[in-house]
């Protein structure tokens, strides 16, 4: 009896022993906090990105920003032995531009990836577009780049804020899902995370990237755009609630006066047919 | 409520429907909330004649004080003195009296308009009782007029209760106007001043309700939690100030374009000549006016940010609008051409207009240029330009309306010994404190600063000039009020049509005009206008 008794006692200890250390010992966690990754975006809005740098395109040969068309980019920060976020990434803008009707890739803009992993070659980006860009499925206006000189990838990333973090344990980068839409001279203009936004709020972005060079027939499109404005704290558009008020006061200008004339009209039609019973 | 009864009884005043005691209400709120804000601006020029701390209690809370003298001189002068001292007198007491109607279309709705207006201004005048004064400037620009400790609900209030009474003034004119003219009257007999605030009260009616709006989604922000000029909560900032000068801009015609129409009237007169270019003033200047005056607003955020297109683009309107104010110009100018003219004090004031016109108007050239306006929009010239066509020539426009009108309205003529001195004191005064702001500003010196110890120590010279020209200012504006005031009790019987004019409030109507206005219904034939003079 007194055996079991002190069998009990030290099976007791052993497990507040066990309890206290597990509550004592720091969880280890695999998981990054997110908001390392958050990007101060006004601080960023109308940085230049780009310019002093030369990327290699698909097939290995140099090429500048300054190279592509002058229109709007939509930029991709990935690296392409990534089996994760960066093709998922890929096949939602994908997705996305589907819908976005009022300017086309590789009319009114570009998409550009850029890998951050120095350790890309012209043949893991090739075969990343080759998952991505079925040939069933060609999307126009999408490049495809790496850095000539991989010591720009800090510096340059560093510019618009973009950070990202290699995790020796899991093999992978740890990064945003971010897509950055720079204007025609490579100047930021609006941060969207791809799997967190509509078609409508790239469309958006995309026409305030071009504000200063759309054609004759966005001009619509562009009018439209200004009934929404960017939400910081939501990361996507809104209607601009102050936009349809102020409209709508003007048209209340407008209706008054025509209103008045008509309610004058009908009193002194009034007035002059009693005046006609009185007489 | 008639016009002619015995004696002072407030209580036919507080209730009228009378349209002259109503204009007449509308002048002395005019006149009360012009006093208060050109003791503002005093207070402003005192402490800027010298660079640090002049008469705010101390460097650390004198940007407040001074922020409050702003205001207070920004929103009494342009919502409480000018848009109503032109169209709430000028418009209520002649309009119907120069088209031939009896009263306006809506008399009731016309003294609510005027209830309104006093309303607003005991509002604005509780800035000076309230323990947060609003310090927003006129302008009231989010994100400061949503985080300021100052009561912005004051300055809200204040922009509703004229706002409304200008909408409902405007609805009455131009109902008024449209359908209450003297039978055979047609468009192009209209007197100048009628056509001109026909003109600016469509603007008006059109503008101020997205002003009305844009001031209550700032209550809602400043007060109820809303983010409608928060950006970092999907808002946009910068539509405020789209909104604001969406109205704000055009309001510089709902000024502009009585106060030429006031010039119109005297200078005809005084002149005996018809109106030179009658139609090209009024259809290619008023009315183009109305037309642009809505495009040019974004020229006040050049600094602001905006895609380069629409920069060049609001140059361009900017620039155009002077084709019909240059219109106009051409045609008062004209219409003093070989005319037998006579000067008095009105047309001091209408000569002294031509000036600052040209002053005004050539000064803002260089403003509506993007270019320019980068470097020299936020400084003292901008300030200066726009006293000069703005303050100055709309308030003397409403010292000629008074002056010129005067015996009509009382029956009485003014001082002209003190009235003449009361005006080169005026004009004396403003040239000295306007032009070296001109100077200053081209040299850097930055608007609203209460302290410029940064800036080179020449400035100070010529701020102690520009108060110097202040103070004489205050002394002719003194004169001139009073000369209204003692003239109006014990001044000369003036006879029915003192200036010879032949527009129908001289020609058709006792001097004051009693109740109902004329003896007898007005006609005029094919032939009549206010400015068939025959020399």
């Amino acid at each position: 009896m007194r055996r079991l008794t002190g069998v009990t006692f030290l099976l007791l200890i052993w497990m507040i022993a066990t309890h206290a250390w597990a509550i004592s010992k720091p969880t280890e966690n695999s998981d990054i906090d997110p908001s390392l990754f958050r990007i101060d975006e006004q601080k960023y809005l109308g940085v230049k990105f780009g310019n002093e740098v030369t990327l290699l395109d698909e097939k290995g040969a140099p090429l500048a920003f300054a190279d592509l068309p002058g229109l709007p980019f939509v930029l991709v920060p990935a690296y392409y032995t990534c089996d994760g976020a960066c093709f998922n990434v890929g096949v939602a803008l994908k997705e996305l531009l589907k819908d976005v009707k009022a300017v086309q890739a590789g009319k009114g803009f570009n998409v550009v990836f850029v890998s951050f992993d120095k350790n890309d070659t012209t043949e893991s980006l090739n075969k990343f577009v080759q998952q991505l860009d079925r040939p069933d499925d060609p999307v126009p206006g999408w490049r495809f780049t790496r850095y000539q000189n991989p010591e720009a990838i800090q510096t340059e990333m560093g510019k618009i804020g973009y950070k990202f973090f290699w995790s020796p344990r899991d093999k992978t980068f740890f990064h945003p899902t971010l897509i950055v839409i720079l204007t025609a001279e490579g100047r930021v203009a609006r941060y969207l995370n791809v799997l967190n936004v509509t078609p409508k709020d790239v469309e958006l972005a995309l026409l305030e990237a071009k504000s200063n060079q759309f054609r004759p027939s966005e001009t619509l499109d562009y009018l439209v755009s200004l009934c929404y404005s960017y939400n910081f704290k939501e990361g996507r558009y809104t209607l601009s609630i102050p936009v349809f008020v102020g409209l709508g006061s003007f048209f209340l200008g407008i209706g008054l006066l025509f209103g008045s004339l008509w309610i004058y009209r009908i009193y002194h039609r009034k007035n002059i047919m009693q005046r006609g019973e009185h007489s | 409520m008639s016009t002619a009864s015995s004696g002072f009884k407030l209580g036919e005043w507080i209730f009228t429907t009378d349209h002259k005691r109503i204009g007449i209400l509308y002048l002395i709120g005019s006149i009360a909330a012009f006093a208060v804000a050109g003791i503002m601006a005093l207070l402003i020029r005192i402490e800027q004649a010298a660079p640090g701390p002049t008469i705010v209690s101390d460097a650390f809370t004198g940007g407040d004080q001074y922020n409050v003298w702003l205001y207070f001189h920004g929103a009494a002068m342009i919502l409480g003195f000018l848009i109503p001292g032109l169209t709430g007198f000028a418009a209520n007491y002649l309009l119907p009296l120069m088209i031939g109607a009896k009263d306006v279309a809506f008399p009731r709705i016309n003294a609510l308009s005027v209830w309104l207006f006093w309303a607003g201004i005991v509002v604005a005048l509780l800035t000076f009782i309230v323990p947060d004064k609003p310090d927003v400037m006129w302008t009231g620009y989010p994100p400061y007029s949503v985080t300021t400790a100052g009561n912005t609900a004051l300055y809200v209030f204040t922009v509703h209760l004229m706002g409304f009474s200008s909408i409902l003034a405007a609805v009455n004119f131009l109902v008024t106007i449209i359908y209450m003219r003297a039978p055979g009257m047609g468009w192009n007999q209209l007197n100048m001043f009628v056509w001109s605030c026909f003109t600016a009260l469509i603007i008006q009616l059109i503008f101020v309700p997205v002003l009305a709006a844009a001031v209550t989604l700032l209550l809602f922000d400043r007060y109820l939690g809303t983010h409608f000029f928060d950006p970092a909560n999907g808002g946009d900032v910068l539509l405020y100030q789209n909104l604001f000068w969406f109205y704000s801009h055009p309001a510089v015609y709902v000024i502009f374009l009585p106060a030429m129409g006031i010039f119109y009237e005297i200078f005809a007169t005084m002149a005996k000549n018809p109106i030179f270019n009658y139609k090209a003033a009024v259809y290619g200047g008023m009315c183009c006016i109305v037309l642009i005056s809505g495009e040019v607003w974004v020229h006040h955020l050049y600094y602001s940010g905006m895609p380069d297109w629409l920069r060049i683009g609001q140059m361009v309107t900017t620039l155009l609008i002077s084709v019909p104010v240059g219109l106009m110009t051409i045609s008062l100018f004209g219409t003093l051409y070989k005319g037998a003219i006579t000067f008095n004090i009105p047309m001091y004031y209408g000569t002294a207009s031509l000036y600052l016109l040209l002053i005004g108007g050539l000064t803002g050239i260089p403003l509506a240029m993007t270019v320019m306006s980068v470097h020299l929009g936020e400084t003292s010239f901008t300030h200066a330009h726009f006293h000069f066509i703005m303050g100055i020539f709309a308030t003397f426009s409403v010292f000629a309306a008074v002056d010129f009108w005067f015996p009509k309205i009382t029956g009485k003529m003014l001082n002209p010994a003190q009235g003449k001195l009361g005006f080169w004191l005026n004009f004396i005064g403003v040239n000295i404190t306007f032009w070296p702001l001109f100077i200053i500003g081209v040299e850097g010196m930055p608007r609203r600063y209460w302290d410029y110890s940064q800036f080179p120590s020449h400035f100070a010279g010529y701020h102690k000039v520009a108060t110097l020209g202040a103070i004489i200012v205050a002394i002719g504006m003194i004169l001139t009020i009073s000369n209204w005031i003692i003239s109006a009790i014990k001044g000369e019987k003036a006879p029915d049509n003192p200036w010879g004019s032949n527009s129908l409030e001289w020609t058709h109507t006792a001097t004051p005009p009693g109740p109902g206005n004329f003896p007898a219904p007005v006609t005029v034939d094919a032939t009549w206008t206010p400015y068939s003079y025959k020399r």
